[in-house]
């Protein structure tokens, strides 16, 4: 039998499973939560705001999960030749990740400062630009354009552009929320505030279970890359 | 990469597929753990919502640890199928035919205990006996692996390769581990009863920090074996 030794593709495949895995299980654990949460409306607002305030904590482990997804996806199909882009990208992959990684613990945890919110945005902004830039050059690809050199990564990658246009959508559709929240604090719980939360929760759920999805569809075609 | 590593060229070929999905779980386990992790930490620092609100939130927390409950029946399946299909084993197909039956059955088992066996502070009979019998089945399932691997050690065990066995042994502590934290849980299960009746909050309140923390340390310690079992799935010396 021969020796057990990875080689560098497959230690990158396994640890482009091992962050899909981390961040599909981090995230149903979250969904759980965010029902929970959405069902709490018996404790009192200090619980509940304490309670959000731990759900968005977990929420940091999927975020983290998209970043290392994408790095490890572009590491995998660097080492195997798939990519347009030479393993000499790598380092500067990595790099940019490592950034967004930082950035987004260090918005998380200023959030509440106005360059925190500021970096928010600038998070933001960034999201926009990947979703436009994945998104893109998918479909150019899906069209023949030839940017991935095959269908099955421009399906891929305009999937990704799609998620992650999908997750900036999820802090619009809980922006109705954020507004109530104040009046929410000074009040309690009413059957009015109830509901804006039940409708953007759902909203929010329903593109996340979507996400989920496509990041299943994408490790597939990664995996199978039929065409 | 070796011959008996999965390949990455275009293929719908189920070793591939086992390969990813073994490592998926992996993820899947400590993923979702981390989550219950910090949750465990909510749960102490709450100490000030009523006992009732306590005890729903200690039931959604067992809810959620479900995940790697699941996670840990699922790693064992699939690596020792992979490893299997790999020629790593000597197991037959009949044996993982019925691996993947038991675990399915101790699936079931492990939600049907805990649908039945109810809040901390109530259990249906049921339920109270469906858990007892998980935890029977653990230190049935713990014994069988550790006697495996280690008369894989000394050669004529199905394991073949020695990282092979020294993984199953770290395998069997992970799960004595967590039987560990179960046993462990046991005066935070005593105490509930009492704290949900409106007794002395302030020895509840010891009692949990003390327990939680115990378990959080020890989980940590099991992380660490998860992952220590990972890197010698890689790179068997």
């Amino acid at each position: 039998m021969d020796s057990t030794f990875s080689d560098p593709n497959t230690l990158a495949l396994a640890l482009h499973m091992i962050v899909f895995g981390y961040l599909l299980g981090s995230d149903w654990v979250v969904d759980q939560r965010t029902f929970y949460f959405m069902h709490s409306s018996d404790v009192t607002p200090e619980e509940r705001s304490r309670q959000m305030k731990s759900l968005l904590l977990s929420d940091q482990h999927p975020r983290m999960g998209l970043i290392l997804f994408i790095a490890t996806g572009y590491t995998v199909e660097i080492l195997n030749g798939w990519s347009p882009f030479g393993a000499d990208m790598l380092p500067v992959i990595w790099a940019i990740c490592a950034l967004w990684f930082a950035e987004i613990w260090i918005s998380f945890l200023n959030e509440g400062k106005p360059w925190g919110r500021t970096l928010v945005t600038v998070d933001m902004i960034w999201r926009y630009v990947l979703a436009a830039f994945f998104a893109g050059t998918g479909l150019y690809s899906l069209l023949g354009g030839g940017f991935y050199p095959s269908s099955w990564m421009g399906l891929k990658y305009a999937l990704l552009g799609t998620l992650i246009g999908g997750g900036v959508t999820v802090r619009f559709a809980v922006r109705e929320l954020q507004a109530a929240w104040p009046g929410y604090m000074q009040s309690g719980s009413t059957p009015e505030f109830e509901e804006i939360l039940q409708r953007c929760m759902y909203r929010a759920i329903y593109v996340t279970w979507s996400i989920w999805v496509m990041y299943a569809v994408m490790v597939a075609l990664l995996l199978w890359r039929p065409f | 990469m070796t011959a008996a590593d999965p390949t990455l060229d275009p293929t719908l070929a189920p070793t591939v597929w086992m390969f990813a999905l073994h490592f998926a779980v992996i993820g899947y386990y400590l993923g979702s753990d981390f989550v219950v992790n910090q949750m465990t930490f909510y749960l102490i620092a709450s100490k000030d919502v009523s006992p009732a609100v306590r005890t729903r939130m200690r039931r959604f927390q067992l809810l959620c640890d479900q995940h790697p409950r699941m996670g840990l029946i699922l790693f064992i399946a699939t690596g020792l199928t992979l490893e299997t299909w790999q020629g790593y084993t000597t197991l037959t197909p009949g044996f993982l035919t019925g691996l993947w039956i038991v675990s399915a059955l101790w699936l079931a088992n492990i939600w049907a205990g805990f649908l039945l066996a109810g809040s901390p502070v109530s259990a249906n009979a049921l339920g109270k006996r469906l858990v007892q019998i998980d935890l029977y089945w653990r230190y049935l399932v713990v014994t069988a692996i550790y006697a495996t691997a280690i008369w894989s050690l000394l050669g004529a065990g199905p394991l073949l390769p020695g990282w092979l066995a020294v993984k199953y042994i770290l395998c069997a502590t992970l799960m004595a581990g967590g039987v560990l934290m179960r046993l462990s849980s046991r005066p935070l299960t005593a105490a509930w009863g009492d704290y949900a009746a409106g007794g002395d909050k302030d020895a509840f309140e010891a009692v949990i920090a003390r327990v939680q923390y115990r378990n959080i340390y020890l989980n940590w310690g099991l992380w660490s074996l998860f992952i220590s079992m990972a890197l010698l799935r890689l790179f068997g010396p």
